[in-house]
């Protein structure tokens, strides 16, 4: 089976501000699958920040990379279909006050929709930001944070829950370790000095990851 | 016709709080109506929620900054800014949702009033307020691109200020051991 490891836009600003989008190429080669991003999360990681100066070149660091054939824009047929239908299952999950609370938008949603659409394929899930990661681990958790923070009771639909619960995520955290175990990242530094750079890197641009987690990582190296 | 302003109640409640925060320059106060409107927001995301907890933040961060009263176009800038709020709850109070969405972006615009430095900080100050007011909502639990499409920024820009917050530290985001998730990426470049 053919593998395919699709971006999100999280994953995607944390390495481009970071500087890490290089490991991408490195990661490929021998690599015996794709990486996807969807013509949504183009939107926000090229089309969108290439119209703002602060982010024009992070834009075009990320363009480099699909020029480059890299990550490839994949855009199957159904997918806006598909999109739309995984954004309207994700945004019934969670009600309060009798409101449903809209928590993914299309670009999140279309990371779902492909590894769905892509059933030839074992699809890793590369998300940074939290809820998509909440919603497919521990849907009850980000009910129970909506609670806390919105001083309410909060409702779940536990049958759009089957939908999202066989995907897998991982981080760009992750992917940056790897690559460090591979050898494709070089730091002037003891590995566990050089680890915990990598992984506060990635947790100062927008990954969700906790400095626990982070103990926790430096101790494998 | 747009729709009609949602809590209403608890909008003009907020305002009128508000209006006397910024009277007895009570920061304290208006940082906490911010946060209030910011509940309602989450649930809502409606753009009135998400404008008005912008907004009282944003002055709350203005008056805050007492330097920027000795400014020769503050009274001007302050002046215009009671207007709005004064005519933001008469026109809400008369159910008029259309000329109070106005009114409110009126505040927003009442930098216009001023110029030179004062007008640039006080513009500094809207942005930051809307990232602000971004992160807080992420928090909430809702994602980051539907997070940044409600307030009308990029997901870098909140990306970039939510990295600084330690949202991820949350025990209950924590939803894997960091060993079983690297192991899984790390089997899949095998």
């Amino acid at each position: 089976m053919k593998k395919a490891l699709i971006f999100d836009s999280s994953s995607i600003i944390t390495l481009a501000m970071n500087n890490l989008l290089s490991v991408l190429p490195k990661l490929k080669e021998g690599f015996d699958g794709s990486f996807f991003i969807t013509p949504q999360v183009k939107e926000e990681v090229i089309d969108r920040p290439l119209t703002i100066r602060r982010f024009e070149l992070e834009a075009l660091m990320v363009l480099d990379m699909i020029k480059k054939g890299v990550l490839e824009v994949m855009n199957p047929p159904s997918l806006a279909k598909e999109t739309e239908r995984v954004r309207i299952l994700a945004n019934s999950m969670f009600a309060a006050n009798r409101e449903k609370i809209k928590i993914l938008h299309s670009g999140e949603s279309s990371c779902f929709a492909l590894a769905s659409l892509l059933k030839d394929h074992d699809s890793l899930l590369v998300v940074d930001e939290r809820t998509s990661r909440m919603l497919v681990e521990n849907p009850e958790n980000l009910r129970k944070l909506f609670e806390s923070k919105l001083h309410t009771s909060v409702i779940m639909n536990k049958v759009n829950m089957g939908y999202f619960k066989n995907a897998n995520v991982i981080r760009s955290s992750e992917l940056c370790l790897v690559s460090y175990k591979k050898g494709l990242i070089e730091l002037p530094a003891p590995s566990k000095q050089a680890v915990e750079a990598l992984l506060y890197a990635s947790k100062f641009k927008g990954c969700s990851i906790s400095n626990e987690e982070i103990s926790e990582a430096m101790k494998l190296f | 016709m747009k729709e009609e302003v949602k809590e209403k109640g608890n909008v003009l409640d907020i305002l009128r709080k508000a209006k006397s925060a910024i009277n007895s320059k009570d920061i304290f106060t208006l940082k906490e109506l911010s946060n209030r409107t910011i509940h309602n927001a989450s649930i809502y995301q409606d753009s009135d929620s998400i404008s008005i907890a912008v907004v009282v933040y944003a002055l709350a961060k203005v008056i805050e900054r007492s330097k920027y009263s000795y400014y020769k176009d503050w009274p001007v800038f302050m002046k215009a800014v009671n207007y709005s709020i004064d005519k933001a709850i008469s026109d809400l109070e008369k159910d008029d949702a259309d000329s109070f969405r106005e009114d409110i972006s009126s505040i927003r615009k009442a930098v216009n009033k001023a110029s030179g430095n004062l007008k640039r900080y006080i513009e500094d100050v809207f942005r930051k307020a809307l990232i602000n007011k971004a992160s807080r909502i992420y928090e909430h639990g809702i994602s980051l691109e539907q997070t940044a499409y409600m307030l009308g920024i990029t997901p870098f820009e909140l990306s970039e200020y939510a990295g600084k917050t330690g949202i991820g530290d949350v025990s209950l985001s924590i939803t894997m051991p960091f060993e079983k998730r690297f192991k899984r990426a790390w089997e899949f470049f095998k």
